[in-house]
């Protein structure tokens, strides 16, 4: 049976936005690619399950993220990234944004734990409601809430931020001076 | 939940649902700042997060859909 066009336009408009999320959860965009090909492959294998009308995105940010979950569980130490090679392989940065500033985030975020980074770009970049992000990861609202409380916290503490005048071109400079950080 | 329509309607849902200015230690009249496990981050500092992060993320978005993806999804489809 040919896959409805109008469910196959669907799934196209969703990869740019899938793809973002599984590079910003994997650090990696071989590796992401091959995520989301996979995603797409399960999905489109059980596209029956799929009820048209409704949510598309979370359908297929699901399969995603419980395909990433598996791979998770198996290259743990790789995705925690604490050596920072999250970074190094995201090789995007935004010329509206500070390189130097960009970086440092990239880097902060990959430190967060899988769950609170999940949580965080699900709410705070693919714009879903804190209801879908919850069904999406599985969990119960209040929970995907302190997720996403506790990775801004995180990223501020990482990136030493108390305000939004803690930002710009003479962060790194106020950095040295003060030896490195608040204590 | 009552409030998802409204969650929905913005453009973000992180900027605006902990206003800073509700919380009890933004009142602390001793000026003291709460233990680190406890901050609660600024407006402007959870707005600044935010923007960084919708910036990398729509960094990735703006690449599209990759060739190899895009041929993947519509051969299947096309398949009886």
């Amino acid at each position: 049976m040919k896959l409805d066009p109008a469910i196959r336009d669907q799934v196209l408009a969703t990869v740019p936005s899938l793809r973002a999320f599984a590079i910003s959860l994997c650090g990696n965009i071989d590796r992401a690619d091959d995520l989301v090909q996979e995603t797409l492959l399960r999905a489109l294998a059980h596209i029956d399950s799929f009820e048209p009308g409704t949510n598309m995105p979370a359908w297929l940010f699901t399969i995603l993220r419980n395909l990433f979950r598996s791979e998770y569980r198996k290259r743990r130490r790789e995705v925690e990234d604490a050596d920072g090679r999250y970074a190094e392989t995201l090789k995007s940065h935004p010329e509206q944004t500070g390189r130097v500033e960009f970086e440092e985030f990239q880097v902060a975020l990959a430190k967060l734990p899988s769950d609170q980074r999940e949580a965080l770009i699900l709410v705070g970049a693919s714009g879903f409601s804190y209801d879908d992000a919850a069904a999406i990861c599985g969990c119960a609202v209040g929970t995907i809430k302190s997720r996403v409380n506790r990775a801004r916290t995180r990223l501020a503490d990482l990136l030493s931020i108390d305000s939004v005048d803690d930002f710009g071109p003479d962060r790194a400079t106020r950095a040295v001076l003060a030896g490195g950080g608040r204590g | 939940m009552g409030n998802s329509d409204e969650m929905k309607s913005r453009k973000t849902n992180l900027e605006a649902l902990q206003p800073d200015a509700d919380r009890p230690e933004a009142h602390d009249p001793t000026g003291k700042r709460p233990h680190k496990h406890e901050i609660r981050l600024g407006r402007e500092a959870q707005v600044r997060i935010g923007e960084l992060l919708r910036t990398m993320y729509n960094s990735y978005v703006n690449q599209g859909v990759p060739q190899h993806l895009d041929d993947l999804v519509r051969r299947i489809g096309e398949q009886d």
